[in-house]
């Protein structure tokens, strides 16, 4: 790589980088509920609630992250996943040109849930977080 | 005065729905369950439901046992305790 085109792919990222930070700061989770459920036989403890795009810029893609944590405040188990819309990115995840946006001031929903089967122990809390955005 | 306080605290200690401790959910018997209030019914299925799909990992998960509605879950939330 030329000291040229070096230059200008960190001038790329350093504009890029505020913008990521950004973005991920303006999106922001709402009304959000957990609650056990049982689908059919399937026992999970879900996630749900409801994204907003607080910022000036569309976004694809939110990652969110559910952390369940015992008494003492210790992990217990964790899973992440999307918005609703771009939940087709955990099956493809490069297919994010295909993830319809959630516009500047828009919302989409949330779903998120951790199998049963995939909590080791006991917990008493639980904490939903956005980790991501595109 | 002192025989009857002394008898009260003896009869408070020896019943766990008075006493401090809570009902171990992952541990009750059908006895034990059914003294918190609950139907004959909403007892078999907390224990087929326990059975089935291994110990309780929160008191909240009470709500995913069939026939459980949130009015009793309600009832006994603070009765029950699941080990940590």
């Amino acid at each position: 790589m030329t000291a040229q085109r070096c230059a200008f792919v960190t001038a790329v990222a350093l504009m890029l980088a505020p913008q990521l930070v950004n973005a991920a700061d303006n999106v922001t989770l709402a009304d959000v509920k957990t609650e056990w459920q049982n689908l059919y036989g399937a026992i999970v403890y879900a996630a749900s609630g409801t994204i907003k795009n607080g910022g000036t810029a569309p976004v694809r893609a939110v990652k969110v992250r559910i952390e369940l944590f015992d008494k003492d405040g210790k992990p217990v188990a964790q899973r992440e996943g999307y918005n609703l819309s771009a939940e087709m990115l955990e099956e493809a995840p490069g297919d994010i040109e295909k993830v319809k946006p959630i516009p500047p001031g828009g919302t989409d929903s949330l779903r998120l849930w951790i199998d049963k089967s995939d909590i080791p122990r006991p917990f008493r809390t639980s904490k939903v977080t956005v980790v991501e955005v595109r | 005065m002192r025989l009857i306080v002394l008898f009260a605290l003896l009869v408070a200690l020896s019943d766990p729905l008075l006493a401090a401790d809570k009902l171990r959910l992952n541990e009750a018997t059908k006895e034990q369950l059914l003294a918190l209030g609950l139907s004959d019914s909403q007892v078999v299925q907390i224990l087929n439901y326990r059975q089935q799909n291994g110990n309780f990992l929160q008191v909240e998960e009470l709500l995913a046992v069939p026939q459980m509605s949130r009015a009793t879950f309600d009832k006994v939330r603070d009765k029950v305790t699941v080990d940590e």
